[in-house]
């Protein structure tokens, strides 16, 4: 559980990190294709406001000769006006090598044909092939009325056929103008210009794939449209009111696709030159541009992954070692090398902090230790000095009572066990004694005892010699015979029974005593070994669980007292302890608190 | 670790499937674009203004479209098996699109079938062919409707009408005839005169109208059921100096018939509009390529012109769709 909780630290990391960075990636994508067609979307602007404007200037200066001529024929000849000055009854088509002269010079530059209508009925034309439709009325022509009504100046009309020749169905546009003389109209000189030429200027231009230019008049009439049939069908439309708005520069529409268009007027013919280019299409040749952008985002991706994945392994790895330290020392090892090497400052904090930390949990469990060791040691000396002046007395009684009997042998054999049972007892201060120590000790006790109660108690003590050399607390034997005999047998009127046994059992060292007393029932079995809260325990009680609890406290809960017994026949209490060496005691007298 | 391995993993695999994605839809737009339209006309002569005003307008469609265009047929319209043979051609090919214009509506049709079994996207244009249909032309039921319409009007809807016509393989007559028909049926006071039919020249419709007139003196009106026949017309009324008394109308244009008009011979003209054809062809075709529902009649349209009307630069486009 706790590894996964560490793992996803790194995992949550990673995922911000790198999402953090595909975002940044991926939005800087985004701004720079909205830049880029941004800027491909100006230039484009440029590029066809320049393309239109060039086109514009070409058609300018095709229509300047067409004025040339124009000029030419209405200021040079005065034999054109006294030919229209001429009376005639009926039409009349006459040759004018004048015209034919014009013609001539201005083919070269699209001029197509010039001829000129009298008023009076006459007309000139450039070449005697002209056939002149006799049965319509070149009057009613756009043409002738916009040069009526210019009163001498040029106008341009907008492109038709040659309909006032016979089968010719030549496309042209024309300038015309009336020749005036004393404010009265002559007649109207007729220019035609090659319309091809113009719509072979407007088809070479290039607009992409798609795009394309027209050519609107003031009337919103089309001069040119290369799908002319189209507007006309209804197929196609052109915004031409928005056209009409603007009188220069470009705009962008969305019809079926995103255009862009230009417009550039030509003043002084009053024609507007649109150039329609395609958005879409050089969103097509940015293509070039956006899968390159997506390789390398996707190279920059897998790279900045990589390197997040370092990162974030780098910043996680150490707060992971030190989770794993942690762990070990929740499990008890103070004693671990924290290793965590990292060069960030954050994590070298916390790796000094939590060293400190875990050597001042160190010096605070040696101080605790320090003291209960301190503690116990006192409780001992106490329990201790508790067992000694009780026996001391009882003793002292029985000698006053053996002096007053004058049994002086067995008052010297009294003292002589007392005293050496003392010696014993102290054993120099020292709280271990080995077995034989402790058996010699109990054997001076229940000599003592024997004197006093004589025949009343009678006692063996079986010891193996092999393990006399072995250690065990001192004075723990002393309280169970003590406990035998006052609650055990002392009340017998027969008199009872003690036996002392000392083995090897194992690794362990078990001794025994033996009472055939009025043994115990089960519940007192129970207590025997517990706390002295309940009423019932005696004052041997407590000496008892002091015995229990000195063995317990210097080897182990494994170790101490065991109680059997069979209620008015016997009582057995068995010590276990380990076997030990005086070295090894010491040290496990001190790691065990 | 395993956490992180997942993530690498999902990651490559998400990066893999992208790119798969990524090169499938580019592989995608680029195969679905048909290799090329081919356009077989009647006749490929370029004198033939109508064939060459489809083939602009097909032209500029698939410019448009950015796809390859090619323009075949046989130089006479008649040459019926000059144009099944070059149609088995480009069947063999393998051409993606094919708009036909089919000289003859039978004999067509084999090709046709053939064209199908292969999966060519095919279109009829103009003129309808037996086992296609999709078509892209003038409704010329409509048209003859609106035609003989007008020449009722300017014959006070009444007197002796006739129609002149031509026999061909090609639908256009029999609808054109059909929709004059459709006219005539309702009408009390106009009497519709058997429709006489000729070799298909002007100068047969020219001999033809003459004997009409001198059959049937009380003649008010005649339709011309395409161009050569209405100039045949012309030539006849003109000649014979009846202008005006009788009330000419006629499909077709042609500098035969525009002077006509331009004289008052003839009241009216019906133009069709063939450059739409040849544009609205493509479009249909290319539509029906990339599996879109279309309708299988497109109309292309048609024009009733005038004396009036004649020099609107609408008209003239129409009359002059090639600029020379």
């Amino acid at each position: 559980m706790k590894n996964k909780k560490s793992y996803r630290l790194q995992s949550k990391l990673m995922t911000y990190f790198f999402s953090l960075i595909m975002i940044i990636v991926i939005m800087l994508d985004i701004f720079f294709i909205y830049k880029m067609s941004e800027i491909v979307e100006k230039d484009t602007h440029v590029y066809a406001y320049e393309i239109v404007k060039q086109l514009g200037r070409n058609i300018e200066s095709y229509i300047d000769h067409m004025r040339e001529v124009m000029w030419m024929i209405s200021s040079q000849d005065t034999s054109l006006i006294n030919q229209l000055k001429e009376p005639l009854n009926q039409k009349a088509v006459r040759k004018s090598y004048f015209l034919e002269e014009m013609r001539n010079r201005g083919s070269s530059n699209g001029v197509v044909s010039i001829n000129i209508f009298g008023e009076n009925g006459l007309v000139l034309t450039d070449s005697a092939s002209n056939a002149i439709k006799d049965y319509i009325d070149v009057k009613q022509m756009e043409w002738y009325t916009k040069a009526v009504e210019a009163q001498g100046k040029p106008v341009i009309s907008a492109s038709h056929t040659q309909n006032y020749l016979k089968n010719e169905g030549k496309w042209v546009f024309s300038l015309s103008a009336a020749i005036m003389e004393e404010n009265k109209i002559l007649g109207i000189v007729l220019i035609d210009m090659s319309y091809k030429n113009l719509t072979d200027m407007c088809n070479d231009i290039q607009l992409g794939e798609k795009g394309y230019v027209y050519i609107v008049g003031q009337g919103q009439e089309m001069i040119y449209h290369p799908k002319q049939q189209l507007i006309y069908s209804g197929i196609l439309q052109e915004d031409l009111a928005r056209v009409m708005q603007q009188e220069e520069g470009s705009f962008t529409e969305v019809l079926e696709d995103k255009r862009l268009v230009t417009v550039h007027s030509l003043k002084e013919v009053g024609w507007r030159v649109v150039g329609v280019s395609y958005i879409g299409e050089l969103l097509v040749s940015k293509q070039e541009i956006i899968i390159p952008l997506i390789i390398l985002t996707l190279l920059a991706l897998v790279v900045a992954f990589l390197i997040s994945k370092r990162i974030v392994s780098q910043t996680a790895k150490p707060i992971r070692e030190l989770t794993e330290h942690m762990q070990e020392i929740e499990l008890g090892k103070l004693g671990v090398e924290i290793d965590t090497q990292s060069d960030t400052e954050e994590i070298q904090c916390l790796t000094a902090s939590f060293k400190e930390m875990v050597y001042k949990i160190e010096g605070l469990i040696e101080q605790v230790e320090d003291n209960q060791k301190k503690l116990r040691k006192s409780e001992l000396k106490v329990l201790q000095s508790q067992i000694n002046p009780h026996f001391l007395y009882n003793s002292l009684d029985t000698i006053i009572w053996l002096g007053e009997r004058e049994e002086c042998e067995k008052v010297v054999q009294m003292t002589a066990a007392l005293a050496r049972y003392f010696r014993l007892s102290l054993s120099k201060g020292k709280e271990v004694i080995t077995i034989y120590e402790e058996v010699e000790h109990v054997k001076h006790y229940l000599q003592i005892q024997k004197i006093r109660y004589a025949s009343k108690l009678t006692y063996t003590i079986e010891v193996s010699p092999d393990i006399f050399d072995e250690m065990i607390v001192k004075i723990v034997l002393q309280p169970l015979v003590e406990n035998a005999l006052y609650h055990g047998i002392k009340d017998l009127e027969e008199g009872g029974y003690i036996r002392v046994l000392g083995f090897r059992e194992g690794n362990n060292i078990i001794l025994e005593v033996y009472d055939n007393g009025k043994g115990m029932s089960r519940e007192q079995i129970k207590n025997i070994l517990k706390a002295p809260s309940s009423t019932s325990i005696t004052k041997g009680g407590v000496a008892i669980k002091n015995v229990h609890e000195r063995i317990q406290v210097y080897f182990g809960q494994d170790y101490g007292l065991s109680y059997e017994s069979e209620y008015g026949k016997w009582t057995k209490v068995r010590i276990t302890i380990p076997v030990i060496e005086i070295g090894e005691w010491n040290e496990k007298n001190r790691t065990n608190y | 670790m395993k956490k992180i391995e997942q993530i690498i993993k999902w990651f490559i695999v998400g990066v893999s499937i992208g790119i798969l994605i990524f090169i499938g839809y580019s592989s995608y737009q680029s195969s679905k674009k048909p290799n090329k339209i081919v356009l077989v006309s009647k006749s490929i002569q370029s004198e033939y203004v109508f064939w060459e005003t489809i083939r602009m307008g097909a032209q500029l469609a698939a410019k448009e479209e950015e796809i390859p265009f090619e323009y075949v047929g046989p130089l006479e319209e008649k040459d019926v098996d000059k144009q099944v043979e070059i149609m088995n051609s480009k069947i063999e090919e393998g051409a993606d699109i094919i708009l036909l214009a089919a000289a003859d509506k039978e004999r067509l049709a084999l090709s046709v079938e053939n064209a199908k079994k292969k999966g060519i996207t095919l279109v009829s244009v103009d003129s309808s062919v037996v086992g296609q249909t999709e078509i892209v032309a003038t409704d010329n039921v409509a048209a003859a409707q609106e035609l003989t319409h007008y020449l009722l009007e300017s014959i006070n809807n009444k007197g002796e009408v006739i129609m002149l016509n031509f026999v061909q393989g090609a639908s256009t007559a029999n609808e054109r005839e059909q929709g004059y028909d459709l006219v005539m049926a309702g009408q009390a006071k106009v009497k519709q005169l058997p429709t006489v039919y000729t070799e298909g020249t002007t100068e047969s419709a020219y001999k033809k109208a003459k004997e009409i007139i001198k059959q049937y003196p009380n003649l008010k009106g005649i339709v011309g059921a395409n161009q050569y026949m209405t100039e045949g017309i012309c030539l006849a009324i003109e000649e014979l100096g009846l202008s005006k008394k009788i009330k000419v109308v006629g499909f077709d244009s042609s500098n035969v018939i525009i002077e006509a008009l331009e004289k008052g011979i003839i009241e009216a003209i019906l133009v069709q509009k063939p450059f739409n054809m040849g544009y609205l062809g493509v479009k249909v075709a290319v539509d029906l390529f990339d599996g879109k529902k279309v309708e299988q009649d497109t109309d292309t349209g048609y024009k009733l012109i005038t004396a009036d009307t004649l020099y609107d630069t609408e008209n003239q486009k129409l009359l002059y769709p090639i600029i020379r």
